[in-house]
């Protein structure tokens, strides 16, 4: 894992949590897969997890050992959601406050309005586009839409080129949203 | 003379255990036929003296079940119609007998690389990055194996079997495709791989705990390839919805054996003592990594190093190898509770650096275990075709709990003064903390 102390780790996941919710998202295991990878990925917040492409796109199998050690501490408990499945809340010793510096919490404002509303069919093409795009930056869009679908029969190659495209919109998005001198 | 072509062998759970001449030999390969000489619950016995059994016929067990799971999730009848296109090796029929072999030669190899008494050595004593599935990856892959793979007709990649029995996770960026990690899943998923069924029935067996047991043909029997989820056609092992109370029943068993077999304070005490003798008996004090050694050593030279180690008081582990041959474990002292875990942070390292400061390092050992999974979830398919999920619809595994144990352990002689001694001091030394 990377430098970041696991205090702080902890801390963004349960703002992260928080945040999600507040933006209307059910918040499973899956949604929080993949907006930490987007704020690794994406917007440049290093919390030390490695990701490789697995369930649903990339997946951290250190990230996941990390949400389990949060509920063995009761930083975080789940809560059913009929039909959907679980979603993870804040539990009886979580959300304790934790000053972060401003880009990360930049950065979790983004994720949440922009990317943990959103289904998980969606965050899937979303972050294995990303994840794709990043590891064959010599690819194009095309390629990378006919690799995605290759690699992730389900995922139809139009299917595939929309996320694509729709990442680089976020890209933009995000530079947009950035002020001088941000990472 | 009519050579045998397939050989069957008795198993006190799946009655006879059936295998063609390809798995008969890698049964008979060295790495497989080492499993005879590991335990497959360490030093359970010492608690339940009919846990005796070993690795070897657990081997057996998954690879019996995983052709069972794999002939009930391929029938045509009970496939889901996404899974014609998002798993497109389904269609393939050619195939799907060599899958179906790659599925069980997987199963049977899938512990390989345990070291001896499983679990209980191989932490704090293997490198950073090991773990005995690295190893059981490394001797599926190694020259030794290979010649049987490559010999199979039609041969047989190893690749993929040593994909197939250990997962992704020892992968790293290696790209697994769908149809690959299903078939993993089969064997080493967190709810319903076939790796779980097999322990907790046969642990159950042979020491005796009831609670062990679930009905396994019904749950086999409604196991399906669905997609994942409303909101996702990626395809993963789930039921149909008529086998969820087994789904339930097997999770429920899993939390019983794991409370009272696998966590039971006085088989922590001996993993403790197990792991100081190691410690002190192996050079270096780590197990090797090279796959000759690790071919060498079994249960059986660590019990006769113990049982020497014992008898000679300037022997190196003599103290730990005392205690376990003479039965002078380190008792339990304190053990964490759900309130003490939500009024204070970090109970159990509060009590136990306290009992460290009162009564030495040597006479004390914080033993705990955290559940490292989140929520057993997995894709139902109902009796209008609508898939939702387990969690969301099954009041039994919402309230499951976790398994969450912590423990303070320490020297049977102070075992009475220290609970004493906690009973009086454990509300200041939690509130200082």
């Amino acid at each position: 894992m990377g430098p970041m102390s696991r205090r702080v780790r902890r801390a963004i996941l349960s703002q992260l949590v928080e945040a999600m919710h507040g933006a209307g998202s059910w918040v499973g295991e899956t949604h929080i897969q993949k907006s930490v990878y987007f704020m690794q990925g994406l917007l440049g917040i290093q919390m030390g997890y490695s990701f490789v492409l697995y369930k649903h796109g990339p997946y951290s199998f250190d990230l996941r050992n990390e949400l389990s050690a949060m509920m063995g501490s009761l930083e975080l408990d789940v809560e059913p959601r009929p039909p959907y499945g679980p979603s993870f809340v804040l539990g009886p010793r979580g959300g304790r406050d934790i000053e972060l510096p401003f880009q990360v919490g930049d950065a979790i404002r983004f994720v949440g309005e922009n990317l943990s509303i959103r289904h998980t069919r969606e965050l899937e093409r979303l972050s294995t586009a990303l994840l794709l795009q990043t590891a064959n930056r010599h690819m194009t869009a095309q390629e990378v839409a006919s690799l995605m679908n290759r690699i992730k029969p389900h995922i139809p190659v139009p299917d595939a080129r929309s996320a694509v495209e729709q990442v680089a919109e976020l890209r933009a998005k995000m530079t947009a949203s950035q002020e001088p001198g941000m990472p | 003379m009519v050579t045998k072509q397939y050989h069957e062998v008795r198993d006190p759970i799946h009655i006879f255990v059936r295998l063609d001449s390809d798995e008969r030999r890698i049964l008979d390969s060295p790495p497989v036929q080492r499993l005879r000489h590991v335990h497959q619950l360490a030093m359970s016995y010492l608690v339940y003296p009919g846990a005796t059994h070993k690795r070897f016929e657990h081997a057996l067990g998954i690879m019996e079940l995983a052709g069972r799971v794999f002939d009930v999730v391929t029938s045509d009848s009970n496939l889901h119609p996404s899974i014609w296109t998002t798993v497109p090796e389904i269609g393939r029929r050619d195939q799907r007998d060599y899958w179906r072999k790659v599925l069980r030669m997987a199963a049977l190899c899938h512990d390989i690389g345990h070291l001896p008494f499983s679990h209980a050595a191989e932490k704090e004593l293997l490198p950073n990055d090991w773990s005995h599935e690295r190893i059981s990856k490394e001797l599926i892959l190694s020259e030794d194996l290979k010649s049987i793979w490559h010999g199979m007709i039609p041969p047989m990649d190893p690749m993929h079997v040593a994909k197939i029995a250990v997962g992704k996770k020892e992968f790293g960026d290696t790209e697994f495709s769908t149809w690959e990690a299903v078939l993993s899943e089969l064997i080493t998923g967190d709810v319903l791989g076939v790796d779980r069924m097999d322990y907790l029935l046969r642990d159950s067996h042979h020491t005796g705990v009831a609670y062990g047991r679930f009905d396994h043909y019904r749950l086999i029997d409604t196991m399906r390839l669905l997609p994942a989820s409303q909101q996702s056609d990626e395809p993963a092992v789930g039921i149909e919805i008529g086998g969820l109370h087994s789904a339930e029943a097997l999770l429920l068993a899993r939390y019983y054996m794991f409370m009272q077999v696998y966590h039971h304070q006085v088989r922590m005490a001996y993993d403790f003592h197990l792991q100081q003798f190691l410690q002190s008996w192996l050079s270096n004090g780590h197990l090797s990594t090279d796959l000759d050694d690790h071919q060498q050593l079994t249960d059986n030279e660590v019990l006769a190093a113990i049982s020497k180690a014992a008898k000679e008081p300037s022997a190196p582990g003599n103290e730990p190898a005392s205690r376990i041959m003479n039965r002078k474990h380190f008792k339990p002292v304190y053990t964490q509770t759900r309130q003490d875990r939500e009024a204070y942070d970090d109970p159990l390292t509060a009590i136990a650096q306290a009992c460290v400061e009162n009564y030495g390092a040597d006479k004390v050992h914080k033993s705990e275990y955290h559940q490292n999974t989140t929520v057993p979830d997995f894709p139902v398919v109902d009796s209008t075709g609508r898939v939702v999920s387990a969690y969301g619809i099954s009041d039994v595994l919402q309230q499951i709990p976790r398994v969450e144990v912590g423990r303070v352990l320490i020297d049977p002689d102070l075992a009475d003064e220290a609970k004493g001694w906690i009973e009086g001091q454990k509300h200041e030394i939690l509130s200082r903390a």
